[in-house]
């Protein structure tokens, strides 16, 4: 499979993942797609990393892999917290911060 | 395996056309999988949809002869991330929902499929070409994955390697800093300033409510909010237990 087809994937991977963020309203599901634009962007590392004979994008894909880790770890446990005070998980209920 | 060379693949093309086989299998199953994630409704649901994504693109990195990530997409993405996913799902009690979408969402898709439409039009006219880089294949194939990638890891990705360490472990502080003295925090919301100021009732809040996720919160007046029916089901857990049953109906009851 040539190079262009991994990139189309991806891309169509990544408008997935942005879609979701945009017009769902529940906090799980736009981390959810947030994984899933982490994911798009992984699989173009590795292709190009495949294809251009560098290891360096697949340590990139590990780094993303890492902080993909600690991004869900932080923003479950603040939809928790958030949770708590207010039984609210979908975004436009959790306006605090918006004036 | 279709590799720049053409040197191994010259010989087996059924090998080539298996490959494009998991490749299409792998592209189809990954795509409809993440708009299953998008468009399920029951957050559970979604959850294994997107276990249905990873899975598959470690399939992807298996077919990029990347096996040390592929491993390490199902040991970290399938096998922890989306555990911690599925914990929190439950935890909450999530249920699905008549309203799942932003009120505005055919705007944003709107924009979402002109600029799919824009970023595939530049990619289909690009070559992709580029100068390649140092690492060799057959070093790669002669001591396994796993190595290469260590080796490099270690020596020329050392100081980013730590840099991730302790990205980590203050990912790990904030996380248990954050859901365990929750007590302070919840008294800045609005939705919650009159639960916070009684701590048994604010402790109890969570399994009074049982779940619920939203519908009985008026999203746009926080003063309706500090008045609404969630903050009344939670006063007569602690000081008018006569009054109990009837206003835990009362929140009971999903208000549009």
């Amino acid at each position: 499979m040539s190079l262009t087809g991994y990139v189309v994937v991806s891309l169509a991977l990544f408008m997935t993942g942005l879609a979701g963020v945009l017009i769902r309203r529940n906090f799980i599901i736009i981390l959810m797609s947030i994984e899933l634009m982490l994911n798009a962007a992984n699989l173009n590392l590795v292709a190009f990393s495949h294809y251009l004979n560098d290891l360096a994008g697949q340590m990139t894909a590990l780094f993303v892999i890492a902080i993909a880790a600690g991004e869900a770890a932080v923003g479950l446990a603040i939809i928790i917290v958030v949770f708590r005070g207010k039984v609210a998980t979908n975004v436009d209920q959790i306006n605090l911060l918006k004036w | 395996m279709a590799r720049g060379h053409g040197r191994v693949e010259a010989h087996l093309p059924l090998n080539l056309m298996i490959t494009d086989l998991f490749f299409y299998y792998f592209s189809a199953a990954t795509i409809v999988s993440g708009l299953l994630v998008v468009s399920l409704r029951n957050p559970v649901q979604c959850g294994l949809a997107l276990l249905s994504v990873l899975a598959h693109m470690a399939g992807f990195f298996v077919l990029l002869n990347a096996e040390f990530i592929a491993m390490i997409q199902v040991i970290v993405y399938a096998g922890a991330i989306l555990i911690l996913y599925l914990f929190v799902i439950m935890l909450l009690n999530l249920k699905s929902e008549e309203r799942v979408l932003h009120p505005r969402w055919p705007l944003a898709l709107f924009f979402i499929v002109i600029a799919a439409g824009e970023l595939a039009v530049l990619l289909l006219l690009s070559p992709f070409a580029g100068k390649l880089g140092l690492t060799d294949p057959d070093m790669i194939a002669g001591i396994g994955h796993s190595h290469a990638v260590g080796l490099k890891l270690f020596s020329d990705y050392l100081l980013q390697f730590e840099i991730i360490g302790v990205f980590l472990l203050g990912a790990v502080i904030g996380a248990i800093v954050l859901a365990k003295s929750s007590a302070s925090y919840v008294g800045s919301l609005p939705g919650g300033n009159l639960a916070s100021h009684t701590p048994g009732v604010n402790a109890r809040s969570p399994s009074n409510m049982g779940g619920r996720p939203g519908g009985n919160l008026a999203p746009h007046a926080p003063g309706v909010i500090a008045r609404s029916p969630s903050n009344v089901g939670n006063q007569p857990g602690g000081t008018l237990a006569p009054h109990a049953p009837g206003a835990s109906e009362r929140v009971s009851g999903r208000i549009p």
